[in-house]
């Protein structure tokens, strides 16, 4: 092997490792916020649901 | 100033986006400046341009990525600074240093092979750093062992404390035994003021480091949120699992 291939290799396990692990966190990152705010608003929903007179126990009776 | 603190996490997304485009554009002045301009070395040749990557990925993970994880340790053991966010903060920092350190070893190795004539050797050195990446990835280890939060996270902090041992260790390595490792070039008492690394090189290794502190700062950012995150969405899951058993002990109940 020749250096430019030693060096090659070493740039390109850095870029690899470093962008995947980016993407990863990023990643997660994108869909833990999306969970919160799916909570959020399932939970603003319940609120709303909580003060309507006519909610889910009240159409069982 | 826990709660304060953790909400904190939360706030600054434009200055952490000026952080990522500053991080972005020293990253590819790094790479001009070490593949193209920067001078190939009279007797490593090419490879030396492996230092540019070697050294700023050893900064960054065993002073400073395991620096903080032990500065946020110490915070979290200590009682009247305790807090949540120094556990995230120590755990977010460990487990980039692992991934850091573990690039510093391989591209050790890489530059080795060419430089030494072989991938590995047992030198104090690298023996030492070895030592330490076993040691952290114990350290995250232990951050996954479920039980009590709170203890979980003393005895995490406990592990930080006592894995730091080995940096002191790595970094004197090369005084104090004899080792096939080259001495610090710039971080040592005698060469501080007089590094033996300049010019054009010295410059490349200059604007590496910074290069790598802004990754170190932005993913650091980005990787306490996530943690913060995975947090409140654990906490929300175990509200919703108790909410869901009390509704089946009522149904249960009537039944």
């Amino acid at each position: 092997m020749t250096h430019a291939a030693y060096v090659a290799a070493g740039y390109g396990l850095t870029a690899g490792a470093v962008g995947a692990y980016v993407i990863w966190v990023l990643r997660r990152e994108r869909v833990l916020s999306a969970r919160m705010g799916g909570n959020a608003a399932a939970a603003g929903a319940d609120s709303v649901a909580a003060r309507t007179p006519v909610d889910s126990a009240g159409a069982d009776r | 100033m826990t709660r304060t603190s953790v909400e904190g996490v939360e706030r600054g997304g434009g200055m952490v986006r000026v952080l990522g485009a500053a991080t972005a554009l020293m990253m590819a002045v790094t790479v001009l400046l070490a593949l193209v301009v920067s001078p190939a070395e009279i007797n490593q040749g090419d490879s030396v341009r492996l230092l540019y990557l070697h050294v700023p990925t050893a900064w960054l993970a065993l002073y400073l990525s395991f620096g903080v994880t032990s500065l946020a340790s110490a915070l979290y053991l200590w009682p009247r600074t305790r807090s949540r966010l120094w556990d995230m903060v120590a755990g977010a920092s460990a487990e980039i240093g692992v991934l850091f350190l573990g690039l510093t070893l391989a591209v050790g190795s890489i530059w080795g092979r060419p430089t030494w004539g072989v991938w590995w050797t047992w030198d104090p050195r690298l023996t030492t750093t070895a030592v330490l990446m076993v040691a952290y990835l114990g350290y995250l280890a232990v951050r996954t062992v479920p039980g009590d939060p709170e203890v979980t996270a003393r005895r995490a902090a406990v592990v930080a404390l006592a894995a730091f041992v080995d940096v002191p260790l790595i970094h004197q390595s090369v005084e104090w035994w004899r080792s096939q490792h080259q001495p610090a070039s710039i971080l040592d008492d005698s060469r501080l003021l007089d590094p033996q690394i300049t010019g054009l090189m010295g410059l490349t290794l200059l604007v590496s480091v910074v290069a790598f502190t802004l990754l170190y700062a932005w993913l650091m950012c980005h990787r306490v949120r996530v943690a913060n995150l995975e947090r409140t969405a654990g906490g929300e899951d175990l509200a919703r699992a108790m909410v869901e058993r009390h509704a089946e002990a009522e149904t249960a109940g009537r039944l």
